[in-house]
């Protein structure tokens, strides 16, 4: 028996056993601790009478084994970290993605809808003067009293100031506007001199102040009531 | 040429006891012709056992163009190559002209002189037990060891049957294995 078996692995030494018998021996030298033995006995042999035993005792099988378990060991663990971490990246930058999209698209929905439309506020009258009253609107109002326009600005959305020169002399005259609202007894407070009268300019209701440096009460009363008509 | 290509075909497909059996059958050898350009014990171990887990990690490349042996020997010098480029100590150690003449003997000034006692001392006596063969075994076991050649090229050279030349191989090895044991020499690896 045992000399079947070293003939066996005298053939294997010399490379001369067919691929089933080496898996034969294969799997005998791993499972039989004698055969493995055998084995090594016999490469020592070999290696001793070819003088290239250096180190009797040498063994680096169970080493390699180690080392290549450990390796397997990493690579796995590689692939596991791959899988569960590093391959995660991948699906939750998609995820941020998709998220920023939605998101981005909800708001812009948001945004959208709730915005003013331009000229819905214009027909529906967002009753402003700054829609309502406009250069050539101002320039309209000085005509009724043979005024030039010479500056006009903005006080605020509702309320606005322009002043004239009237043709024919140095008198100057100032005209303002405010829109009527809540407000209006607060407006109005603020007015000290001059003329105030109420009035519709389409669809607004606002009120206008005159007055003039000039240009006596009297003559400020005919200028509004031009406006009225 | 050695023939381990059934071996390497079991390594190729995974069988890791395959390649346990490669490397039980060339670490010696390897391990020898490392220290021979590295003259240290522990180095030409390690080198060599880099040089076995790069060769299973490599085993695909591998062609069968060259023998399994002359491929990892390769692998080894490279491997050895490379740690002495790196740790930038190769001046005084490495040496290129020694690492190429690998049939140099091995010089024994060492720091391990029991081991290299024993190696000697399992050299010498086995060189005498294969002196002491009958001729036509040593001779035939002579072609095989030293000259490398096949049982089928053997068998054309000494102009006998194939099965002679097994029988008498493996009766070689056998009664050299007895001189061992009567020297009790395989203890020193059987510990």
């Amino acid at each position: 028996m045992e000399s079947s078996v070293d003939q066996r692995l005298s053939l294997l030494l010399d490379g001369e056993v067919t691929e089933f018998e080496t898996r034969r021996i294969v799997e005998d030298i791993s499972k039989n601790p004698h055969i493995k033995k055998r084995w090594l006995e016999m490469n020592k042999q070999k290696a001793a009478l070819r003088r290239e035993l250096l180190m009797p005792h040498l063994d680096l099988s169970s080493k390699i084994q180690n080392e290549l378990q450990k390796s397997k060991k990493i690579n796995k663990y590689k692939h596991h970290e791959y899988h569960y971490s590093w391959g995660k990246i991948p699906y939750l930058r998609t995820c941020s993605y998709l998220f920023g999209l939605c998101f981005t698209l909800t708001v812009l929905f948001f945004e959208f809808s709730s915005q003013p439309n331009q000229s819905l506020l214009q027909a529906s009258a967002p009753k402003t003067l700054v829609s309502t009253i406009n250069p050539v609107i101002l320039d309209d109002f000085g005509r009724n009293f043979n005024g030039n326009l010479r500056s006009y600005r903005y006080i605020s959305n509702n309320q606005v100031e322009a002043n004239y020169g009237i043709q024919g002399s140095n008198a100057n005259l100032k005209l303002k506007f405010f829109l009527k609202d809540d407000s209006s007894k607060l407006k109005l407070s603020s007015v000290s001199n001059g003329v105030t009268v109420n009035m519709n300019k389409g669809d607004s209701s606002m009120i206008v102040n005159i007055s003039s440096d000039k240009l006596s009460n009297q003559r400020l009363i005919t200028i509004s009531n031009s406006f009225l008509e | 040429m050695e023939n381990d290509i059934n071996i390497i075909n079991l390594v190729k497909k995974g069988d890791e006891r395959a390649f346990d059996i490669l490397v039980v059958k060339y670490q010696d050898r390897l391990v020898y012709s490392v220290y021979k350009f590295c003259k240290d014990f522990e180095l030409s171990q390690d080198i060599a056992q880099e040089a076995f887990v790069k060769a299973f990690r490599n085993i695909d490349k591998f062609r069968g163009e060259s023998s399994f042996y002359t491929w990892i020997y390769r692998i080894a010098i490279n491997t050895a190559k490379n740690y002495f480029s790196n740790k930038s100590r190769g001046a005084e150690t490495y040496n290129e002209d020694v690492l190429d003449n690998a049939l140099s003997d091995m010089s024994l000034n060492s720091d391990n002189p029991e081991t290299l006692l024993a190696a000697e001392e399992m050299k010498d006596a086995v060189n005498q037990a294969f002196q002491n063969l009958p001729d036509e075994i040593r001779s035939t076991l002579s072609l095989r060891e030293y000259d490398g050649l096949s049982y089928e090229e053997i068998a054309k050279v000494q102009n006998c049957p194939i099965g002679t030349v097994r029988s008498r191989i493996f009766k070689g090895r056998e009664l050299i294995n007895e001189t061992f044991s009567k020297l009790g020499l395989s203890k020193s690896w059987s510990n």
